[in-house]
């Protein structure tokens, strides 16, 4: 029976070789997959952008105003553009006051590194939320439990670099450019539903001067908008800019949490 | 001998084959997660991948790189108006057809960008007086009771003209009014303008339903009034009240009775 089932040496030489081929083409596969997974990021436009994170990211404390315009499409199908301007005063590692200005409508966002605090000065309503830790622990907080996301949050947390090229797929510099007359380096990076652009300051101080995100999966991909100014990284900032005192007469307010609202809708389903 | 070779041979083409099969395997395996990593969308067959993406976000007003996946902001779908509808509706006895050209207004909310249009249901005032009804209006009848629609606001005969009233639970119309916000709730696609909560009725009118309680709206029905119920805020429209919240980091009201 053993001799029945013995191969032969030229069947056994086959099978060597075609399972060779098999695991070879295999290796092949996985090492053009490994080839392609790292982001095709131009190395000048990787290093600029490392640059400007670690500017923010070591920057202990520090101020801007940004004007910001995103797309909006009417009922009409006009594209039309809403625009506001937001104040950001940082402090780190757990301190931040953010207020959004536009025509009708004020907001404010204080973190006092034990709560996060949220004001409608036009209704005058506020309300506040417990939260600890660094900034980048209160911001995930914020959002991944009251759906908060922080203004031009990408600038604020501790390794922006990181943040910004954690999906990133392809990145490039385009070249010098000014923005608002200030000299900077204008760089593209694509993922997978977004494409955004960066201008940073050329010089010894690499800040962000203008930033724009096209969100390609939506309908005409709209855009936003970011543009810098007055970028202050000398005045201090003490404690009393980052303590919320309810203006008169605000009335304080529930802030909902998206996650218990999230189980209630499964318990709802089941 | 001829016997054991033959089936040497079937073996190890059965074995050629099989180790084809792996190879082949470990290439379709392979070739996905190439596609997957250049950042490919899934395709048939990937339902996880597909559910994990938000379908109703309102990112652009973040503008954030880091949360561009995150549903942060959702926005209620707003109702516009089709150009015709060719259903008929079921109570209304006359149908006058006369647009009342309007043009947009944009309000910011206090979402950082938040666009909202201008309704003639946002001007509602409860017991305002007209002498002639606005054009376009649609005579309905509720339990024998005459009222008067006309873009999201109902209205009933008073001393010689007619005034605003609140919106009548039960009364049907061919459709919601332009600028409904779509709600979902209980298992319920609610249609809600001028603080009426619309559901759309078999026979394809949109009927309004008893107001839902617990449930969410972005803005406060129009003309309703600030009151104080246990010490805190609140808003009360035709009988129902209204609790300012923030969800998302924006202000919102919650329907309750206290």
């Amino acid at each position: 029976m053993k001799d029945r089932n013995r191969v032969p040496s030229p069947a056994r030489t086959r099978l060597g070789v075609a399972l060779a081929a098999g695991a070879l083409s295999g290796l092949m596969a996985l090492s053009v997959a490994a080839a392609e997974v790292k982001p095709a990021v131009d190395p000048r436009a990787d290093e600029l952008l490392k640059r400007m994170g670690d500017y923010l990211g070591q920057s202990q404390f520090f101020s801007v105003s940004a004007e910001v315009w995103q797309d909006v499409q009417l009922s009409s199908g006009q594209r039309i553009q809403a625009g506001r301007t937001i104040e950001l005063q940082v402090r780190r590692p757990n301190r931040l006051r953010a207020e959004v200005h536009s025509i009708r409508r004020n907001r404010e966002l204080v973190y006092d590194g034990k709560a996060i605090t949220l004001l409608n000065r036009a209704q005058n309503f506020y309300g506040t939320v417990h939260a600890s830790g660094s900034l980048d622990e209160a911001m995930d907080l914020a959002c991944e439990r009251f759906g908060i996301t922080m203004p031009l949050e990408d600038f604020i947390r501790s390794d922006p670099h990181k943040d910004l090229l954690q999906k990133a797929t392809s990145g490039a510099d385009i070249g010098p450019v000014t923005v608002m007359g200030v000299p900077c380096e204008h760089l593209a990076f694509t993922q997978d539903n977004i494409d955004w652009q960066i201008w940073i300051e050329s010089g010894a101080r690499p800040v962000p001067r203008k930033f724009v995100i096209t969100y390609k999966d939506e309908a005409d991909s709209p855009q936003y908008t970011a543009i810098f100014a007055d970028w202050d990284f000398t005045t201090k900032l003490p404690d009393f800019v980052f303590q919320f005192e309810p203006p008169a007469g605000a009335a304080k307010i529930k802030v909902k949490e998206i996650k218990a609202e999230n189980q209630s809708r499964k318990t709802e389903e089941k | 001998m001829n016997t054991n070779t033959h089936l040497a041979h079937s073996i190890s083409r059965r074995k050629t084959g099989l180790s084809l099969a792996v190879g082949l395997s470990v290439l379709l395996i392979a070739l996905p997660l190439i596609h997957a990593q250049r950042g490919g969308a899934p395709r048939g067959g990937g339902g996880a991948a597909v559910a994990a993406r938000p379908v109703v976000v309102d990112r652009s007003s973040h503008g954030s790189i880091r949360h561009v996946d995150s549903q942060v902001v959702q926005r209620p779908v707003e109702v516009r108006r089709e150009p015709a509808r060719a259903v008929e509706p079921a109570h209304p006895v006359e149908v006058r057809h006369e647009a009342v050209p309007r043009h947009e207004v944009l309000v910011h909310h206090d979402v950082e960008a938040d666009v909202h249009r201008a309704h003639l249901w946002n001007d509602f005032v409860f017991g305002r007086r007209l002498a002639v009804l606005p054009l376009g209006f649609l005579a309905l009848q509720l339990g024998g009771v005459p009222y008067y629609y006309c873009d999201g606001i109902y209205y009933q005969p008073a001393d010689g003209g007619y005034q605003e009233v609140y919106p009548p639970v039960g009364a049907a119309v061919p459709q919601p009014p332009e600028g409904a916000i779509e709600i979902v709730a209980g298992g319920q696609t609610y249609y809600y303008a001028g603080g009426a909560f619309y559901l759309q009725q078999p026979d394809g009118t949109c009927a309004i339903a008893p107001t839902p309680l617990g449930v969410v709206v972005p803005e406060l029905p129009p003309g309703a009034i600030q009151v104080s119920v246990k010490g805190s805020v609140a808003y009360q429209f035709n009988g129902i009240y209204y609790e300012p919240i923030f969800v998302n980091g924006v202000t919102q009201y919650e329907t309750f009775m206290p």
